[in-house]
């Protein structure tokens, strides 16, 4: 250590800067520089060797020459004598093959020594004279190679069953015992992976580049052959020199350090394992240490997968390209023949030309297999179910695309088929180079979106009845009471017959959506034949002619001829035969009469007085008596019905030339309607004011919400029940219960089961006296 | 201050003894007195050296004694027979071991010294400026890591210290480990004298020769198994990256933990020429950068180094060898480069995990100091500071101011310090330049520093 020597020393600045500039001379510009001013501080710094090395003889011999050298002095040059390693050695050859050459590019290895030293077993001198003496006695001769797989399963068995082997050597296995584990594939050697590749890939044998060739230019036989032939002889031996070891490896390992008993001081144990200091160990960490435990055996199951799975596609990628090699030497064979014959064609043929590959799986999937089983499986639901959906998608989009041309086509934007593009969130600094799209062409996918939603519940409805036959074939158009809010008088509208889910299929097929009727179009569920037609009217059967069926029109400008008085077409003037499509609105009512009849009332719904002041009323009102034809005048201020009247009547209840629908809807025109309508208002939605895709999403919404309420009504009285049986099961057992408590009592006093069990026929006794 | 030490040399008490004095006519002693410990003089290259029996052994009936002679390297220990001990000359017996007062005063001294330290370094902060951590004192360079005199530490001390920073130096403490145990390795085509001791298996210390596969560098003390060995044996060079690559060497990087099997191997064979070398711990810690010669065969392992993942000390070598088989060709200074070449990709300076071996402090010198020079001269006598040296050769700054004083360069004119290219240094950088020995090329290093997530650098089990 250079301590400062002397007061002398502080003259002189003694600490330096390393960020400070320094100039930089050359000895023989500045020659007033003074020499000898430097020397004493020579050689007293600090050298990095251990400070009782620092003073040994050569290494001071050396750093003093070189000292002097600075000094200028000429000095021989020293070197700090080593031990020979000058010798050759001339056997080297012999182990030693060349062949080797440097690849172009660096080399890139990641094998280990183990991997590329073949079977861990080296026999020695003692084995080899063994072997000879073995191998002169029969003709089987066992190669070097067969004998050190032998003698390596016997280490690696007895390693793995008997770690405290040199406890007691004598009690090392018997062959029998070696045998019996020795067979069963060590999935831990490397040879096994091998082994396991070979039948599973079925490539015999299994070989990389790495793998030691067979010394003996044979390949060795498998492990059960040799254990028959050579197995036992070579296990005395084996055995002889392992009890000669004193059990432990017969040949010679490294000292590793025994965990349970630590020494520091044997120089031979070498290479320790450096300890975790082990925080307080818990439940939590124990648990812990088993997840993360878990999880890398997951780990390396799944890159074994890998592993096994690359292997196997590299063994088809082979048979690849050998049948690509000989579709090529065909191909060239034919082409000496189309040579031959003249046939000139392109060079091109000769190859085969590479398929496109196709797109790499989804990172996603990829994500998803990484995780955990049950993530796993849940996601692929997940995506099953989203690929189910996309397919529909696509299919429904593919429909519109075709039938919706014409639909779509006033609109202007035309179906765009790119895909919506999705919002996505970019970073600031990342100016999108998404194309930007229009509101209208947004609101446009947006409107195709909600296209497709509908359609799909009217596809899902579709399949829902599939195989029912709905036989409300004209149903209730409710056309006429929507406009009408004044139904003050329809006091209990529960009992109307009819409903609006019922005119579902109606307003479809009548819809002037083309794209509804196209896709109903041919899918409807019965045929003609099968429905019978009542003209109400007369009751009598009609014939069914569907063509016959006309939807009402009702031109409301007025501006047709034949809608001059009403607005509506005199269908009486064309055909008397003509179904009704929808009939007189009645207001039904049931009510239990004297001695439990039940009795339905029928009544014509009234119509607004204030307006009949404008309009003529001569409706009539009727009630039908259902089961004994009875009326009720006292608590229906009806007429009573006369049963000939009915036919007489027709002419009323047929809507198209009631006088009071007419009325009504010139009512409801005038309050609601504007003069110039814009619509054709056959149309539910049209008439609720609200789009056609939102009537149908409403109507999907009911439907959805009347198949909930089922469920959910069905499901009440499950657990209803269910409830219900708990309950009695537990009445039961509490009885039982009772009784064994009675029976055990019993044992004592008798006469209690009697007491408990009079009531019941003084019970019956009791009705019967009432019954008389 | 030093009272305690254990070699003879450095206890003034012993230093005429290194003196052999003239022997007497009588015989002094008889050889069966001799027992170890004991100080002789012997012969050694034709002049009588005092030396250390650290064993004996009874061969063919002869007694043998190890011996190490005072003020030589261990490397030059030996057995030897009565014939070289001359019983003509005083034989001195040693001390009587007093284990427990040893370690009372250790703890003394260490005491002493940090009192020392709290008293003795605020006076020279009076007497000059409060120092900046850009400011070093020439007086006291300390090279980064050397274990100060009285601030041993104790061997537990020392091993927590290896499994924490995963250091590659230990002084051996063992008897055992005092004596080289194999007195033949065969390697590759050169048969080589060991130097120390190696933790190869017990058993083969019995055998006469240790063979060691080049490329693989298992160990056979059986040449049949040897023999069977490189039969089987495909491998052909390091089995890593190569990361250089001119038409002289190739340097190829290995992971510990990947590679556990051969950098073990180097190990134990490195150990056999390092002293101050541990194999107390695993090698997972380090990376292995291995220099190989190239020919018909393969890649023929020359030198390495070995360099922590991840050094708290700033070191960028923990271990380094050139083969003895190889050495004084020059590629030592060529490993050197190379080391300094990894930190300048990495933008880090470093320095070689110390204590330094003789034959490393040189290696080292000779670098440092050629590299200075070369770039003072190339640099045109610019002014530069100590700190841009540093950055641009990725060396410490106190090795370049280390090397300035030892070559004398640092000098003190008119009121402020100048580097002086002095006429030594310009004729041996002329030298160089005549001499064009092979220099490793930058661009030829395709490497980049490896990165290790946290647990990777855990290297507990």
């Amino acid at each position: 250590m250079a301590l400062p020597s002397s007061a002398g020393a502080r003259f002189r600045q003694r600490k330096i800067s390393v960020k400070q500039t320094l100039q930089v001379w050359k000895q023989k510009d500045i020659p007033d520089l003074e020499l000898a001013e430097q020397q004493r501080d020579l050689q007293q710094f600090e050298t990095g060797v251990e400070k009782g090395e620092e003073e040994e003889h050569h290494l001071q011999k050396v750093i003093n020459a070189s000292a002097a050298k600075i000094q200028g002095e000429k000095v021989e040059q020293v070197y700090i004598p080593t031990p020979d390693a000058s010798k050759v050695w001339a056997d080297a050859h012999k182990y030693y093959k060349d062949g080797f050459s440097a690849p172009a590019t660096y080399i890139k290895f990641s094998a280990t020594v183990e991997d590329v030293s073949g079977c861990p077993y080296c026999m020695d001198e003692e084995d080899e004279k063994f072997l000879e003496a073995m191998n002169s006695k029969s003709d089987n001769k066992c190669t070097e190679d067969e004998f050190e797989i032998i003698a390596h399963r016997f280490e690696t068995v007895v390693n793995e069953k008997q770690p405290f082997l040199t406890m007691d050597p004598q009690q090392i296995l018997s062959f029998k015992e070696i045998v019996q584990i020795a067979l069963v594939p060590d999935k831990s050697d490397p040879a096994d992976v091998a082994r396991t590749l070979e039948t599973q890939l079925n490539i015999h044998p299994f070989k990389t580049l790495l793998d030691a060739k067979p010394t003996s230019g044979k390949q060795p036989r498998p492990l059960k052959v040799l254990f028959d032939m050579f197995g036992r002889k070579i296990y005395e031996h084996w055995k002889a020199r392992r009890i000669e070891r004193h059990g432990k490896p017969v040949f010679p390992a490294l000292k590793f350090e025994d965990p349970s008993h630590k020494d520091d001081n044997d120089p031979y144990v070498c290479f320790r394992r450096r300890e975790f200091r082990q925080a307080r160990k818990t439940r939590r960490t124990d648990t812990q240490g088993a997840e993360r435990l878990e999880l890398f055996y997951k780990d390396l199951k799944h890159a074994r997968n890998l592993m096994f799975m690359v292997a196997e596609r590299e063994v088809r990628r082979f048979e690849q390209i050998k049948t690509d090699l000989e579709i090529f030497n065909l191909r060239c064979e034919t082409k000496k023949v189309k040579r031959e014959l003249g046939v000139k064609g392109e060079e091109e043929d000769l190859i085969t030309h590479k398929k496109k590959r196709p797109p790499l799986p989804d990172p996603e999937m990829f994500r998803a297999q990484q995780m955990s089983e049950k993530e796993r499986l849940l996601n692929k639901e997940r995506r099953k179910q989203q690929i189910e959906k996309e397919k529909l998608m696509a299919t429904q989009r593919q429909r519109y695309q075709k039938g919706g041309a014409n639909a779509q086509g006033p609109l202007g934007q035309g179906t765009n088929p790119v895909a919506v593009q999705p919002y996505v969130k970019l970073p600031s600094s990342r100016i999108p180079d998404l194309d930007l799209t229009t509101v209208n062409a947004v609101l446009q996918d947006k409107l195709e979106g909600i296209k497709k939603a509908v359609s799909d519940k009217l596809v899902k409805r579709r399949a829902q009845d599939e195989g029912w036959v709905n036989f409300t074939d004209d149903p209730y158009n409710p056309f006429f009471s929507i406009a009408t809010n004044e139904d003050e008088a329809l006091k209990e509208r529960s009992h109307l017959p009819y409903s609006s889910i019922a005119s579902s299929l109606y307003q479809i097929e009548n819809s002037q959506e083309t794209k509804y009727s196209s896709i109903f179009s041919g899918h409807r569920h019965y045929k003609d034949e099968d429905v019978v037609r009542i003209n109400a009217s007369d009751g009598k059967l009609v014939a069914n002619d569907r063509n016959n069926m006309l939807p009402e029109f009702y031109d409301l400008s007025g501006q047709d001829r034949d809608y001059e008085d009403t607005g509506f077409y005199n269908l009486n003037n064309e055909n008397q035969n003509k179904l009704s499509v929808s009939e007189v609105l009645y207001k039904l009512r049931k009510r239990v009469g004297r001695y439990g009849r039940t009795w339905i009332d029928r009544k014509r719904v009234s119509d607004d007085h204030g307006f009949e002041d404008y309009v003529d009323e001569s409706d009539d009102e009727m009630e039908l008596e259902s089961d004994s034809g009875e009326e009720d005048t006292k608590e229906e201020p009806l007429t009573p019905p006369e049963n000939g009247e009915l036919s007489s009547r027709k002419r009323h209840i047929d809507v198209y030339d009631s006088q009071s629908d007419a009325k009504r809807r010139l009512k409801s025109r005038f309050m609601f309607d504007s003069d110039l309508p814009s619509y054709m208002p056959l149309d539910p939605s049209k008439l609720n004011q609200i789009g056609t895709q939102t009537q149908a999403i409403r109507f999907g919404c009911m439907l959805l919400t009347k198949a909930y309420d089922s469920i959910h009504h069905i499901r009440q009285k499950q657990i209803e029940a269910h409830q219900q049986r708990i309950l009695q099961q537990q009445r039961l057992m509490q009885q039982k219960q009772k009784q064994l408590a009675n029976g055990s009592a019993d044992t004592n006093g008798s006469g209690l089961s009697n007491k408990s069990g009079s009531p019941a026929p003084g019970a019956a006794a009791e009705t019967k006296k009432l019954k008389t | 201050m030093t009272s305690d030490t254990e070699t003879a040399a450095t206890d003034p008490s012993e230093a005429y003894r290194l003196i052999p004095p003239e022997p007497t006519t009588d015989e002094q002693f008889s050889y069966a007195q001799i027992t170890s410990g004991c100080k002789v003089y012997a012969t050694k290259d034709d002049e009588w050296r005092l030396a250390e029996v650290i064993a004996l052994q009874r061969k063919k009936g002869k007694l043998v004694f190890y011996v190490h002679y005072a003020e030589f390297n261990k490397r030059l220990d030996e057995w030897i027979d009565e014939t070289k001990i001359d019983n003509h000359r005083p034989m001195y017996l040693p001390k009587p071991q007093k284990d427990k007062n040893k370690k009372q005063n250790r703890k003394k001294v260490i005491k002493k010294t940090s009192q020392k330290a709290d008293t003795d370094t605020p006076e020279p902060q009076r007497a000059t400026s409060e120092p900046k951590d850009d400011e070093m004192d020439l007086d006291n360079l300390n090279v980064q890591g050397l274990v100060k005199e009285g601030e041993e530490l104790s061997r537990e001390d020392e091993i927590e210290k290896l499994r924490t920073s995963g250091s590659m130096a230990q002084t051996s403490t063992h008897e055992l480990a005092k004596i080289r145990n194999f007195s033949k390795v065969i390697i590759g085509n050169h048969e080589v004298e060991p130097w120390y001791f190696s933790p190869y298996p017990v058993e083969l210390t019995e055998e006469d020769c240790l063979y060691i596969c080049d490329f693989s560098l298992n160990y056979f003390g059986s040449r049949k198994q040897f023999e069977r060995f490189r039969s089987k044996c495909t491998l052909s060079h390091p089995p890593g990256n190569e990361i250089y690559r001119d038409d002289y060497v190739s340097f190829f990087e290995i992971d510990g933990r990947k590679q556990r099997t051969w950098c073990r191997n180097v190990c134990l064979l490195s150990k056999l020429f390092l002293d101050h070398k541990t194999l107390y711990y695993d090698v997972d810690p380090f990376l292995f950068y291995c220099m190989t010669r190239r020919d018909e065969m393969g890649h023929h392992l020359v030198g390495y180094f070995s360099k922590e993942k991840e050094c708290a000390d700033n070191y960028n070598v923990a271990c380094i060898l050139t083969l003895p088989q190889y050495q004084r060709h020059g590629y030592g200074k060529l490993l050197i480069q190379f080391s300094y070449e990894l930190s300048k990709i990495e933008g880090k300076i470093g320095s070689p995990e110390k204590p330094l071996s003789d034959l490393g402090l040189l290696s080292y010198r000779a670098y440092w100091a050629e590299t200075i020079s070369t770039l003072l001269i190339e640099n045109g006598s610019t002014d530069i500071s100590i700190d841009e040296i540093s950055q641009i050769t990725s060396m410490t700054t106190t090795d370049i101011l280390h090397t300035l004083q030892t070559l004398n360069m640092l000098r003190y004119y008119k009121g402020q310090h100048i580097i002086v290219l002095t006429n030594q240094i310009m004729e041996s950088y002329e030298k160089l330049q005549r001499k064009k020995r092979h220099k490793l090329d930058p661009a030829k290093l395709v490497w980049k520093p490896p990165v290790f997530t946290a647990s990777q650098l855990r290297f507990g089990w």
